[in-house]
């Protein structure tokens, strides 16, 4: 799964994280390692459709929260991916 | 490799670069630069400037993007050729007509099937090609790699390129001495080693690739302007 929108949703919905760490956690999870301007491409179209936010910091390292609508538009996604993985082994199982 | 980057970040938007510029430097000189960072952040500043930014920085962007792909094709996929060139003498002719007629009847008997696969094969040249293509396709390469130039009425020039400058200058050699067993020939100049690749000529490449881009860029300015009705 190398879907930039989802993995930087993944990983932020344990915590906020910048981009440097979010960076790192996606190649520890997803052994996917995002470029710079891939996850800020991700963060920027997140960020616009009100699915992260921004959380306030003196560092200059921008930390990111996912929003309610992030959250709720993740869950619908991993259900989705989850049905699509149980039919898949399932038919695996049985073929 | 930083400094490349953070020039490539240079073709964001303005507009982003306010919004996002600090956090994304900041993100620049924490991670460990690779080569494919380069053009994934070119590749982002260009995805930028489609949906926000102004056409300008959009073909120099491109243009610079065309200039480095094809300088790094030119480093990982051409390798260096090296020119060998001797100089023959040969009695003068009536006119230049003559001269050029002897050349060619020269190159003729040089130039042969028999003549080139005797040379490929004392000078072990291009045994990759000869594991996976036959051997005419070998001589019709080293035909291509080959050249006879008429300098003067009284004299011409063999040249090879190939590269390996070392079996160059032997295979230049090999051949002026065939040659000069066929006619009333004399050596003026001996093939030197070749110090210095004649090719591939990567300035011209990187400058090709740079037009290249700068057009692409310009259609896609254009491509862009027409979607936002500002054309």
């Amino acid at each position: 799964m190398s879907d930039p929108t989802l993995l930087v949703l993944s990983s932020l919905a344990d915590g906020d994280k910048h981009g440097y760490a979010m960076m790192e956690d996606i190649q520890s999870f997803a052994s996917t390692r995002l470029g710079p301007g891939t996850l800020y491409g991700a963060i920027t179209r997140l960020e616009k459709q009100g699915w992260i936010r921004p959380v306030e910091s003196d560092d200059r390292r921008q930390p990111y929260r996912l929003t309610a609508a992030g959250r709720r538009y993740l869950e619908e996604e991993l259900a989705s991916l989850n049905r699509i993985v149980k039919t898949g082994l399932g038919r695996l199982k049985h073929a | 490799m930083k400094r490349l980057i953070r020039f490539a970040a240079f073709f964001y938007p303005v507009r982003w670069r306010k919004r996002y510029g600090v956090e994304f430097d900041a993100l620049l000189e924490e991670v460990s630069p690779r080569w494919r960072d380069v053009f994934d952040v070119l590749g982002g500043a260009m995805k930028m400037q489609l949906t926000h930014g102004n056409s300008l920085k959009l073909v120099i962007g491109l243009a610079i993007a065309g200039a480095l792909i094809a300088s790094a094709f030119c480093v990982f996929a051409l390798p260096d050729r090296y020119l060998a060139t001797g100089v023959f003498g040969m009695p003068e002719a009536a006119d230049r007509a003559e001269s050029v007629r002897r050349v060619a009847g020269i190159q003729q008997k040089v130039l042969s099937r028999r003549s080139l696969a005797e040379v490929i094969q004392k000078q072990d040249l291009y045994s990759k090609e000869r594991n996976t293509t036959p051997l005419e396709d070998v001589i019709e390469q080293m035909r291509r790699d080959l050249h006879m130039n008429l300098l003067r009425s009284n004299s011409f020039n063999v040249s090879f390129i190939y590269p390996d400058r070392f079996k160059a200058e032997n295979t230049v050699n090999d051949l002026m001495a065939r040659m000069k067993s066929e006619g009333a020939l004399n050596i003026l100049t001996p093939p030197a080693l070749p110090q210095k690749p004649a090719a591939p000529n990567r300035l011209r490449i990187a400058c090709f690739g740079l037009g290249l881009g700068f057009l692409t860029g310009v259609a896609v300015a254009i491509v862009m302007r027409m979607r936002t009705g500002r054309i």
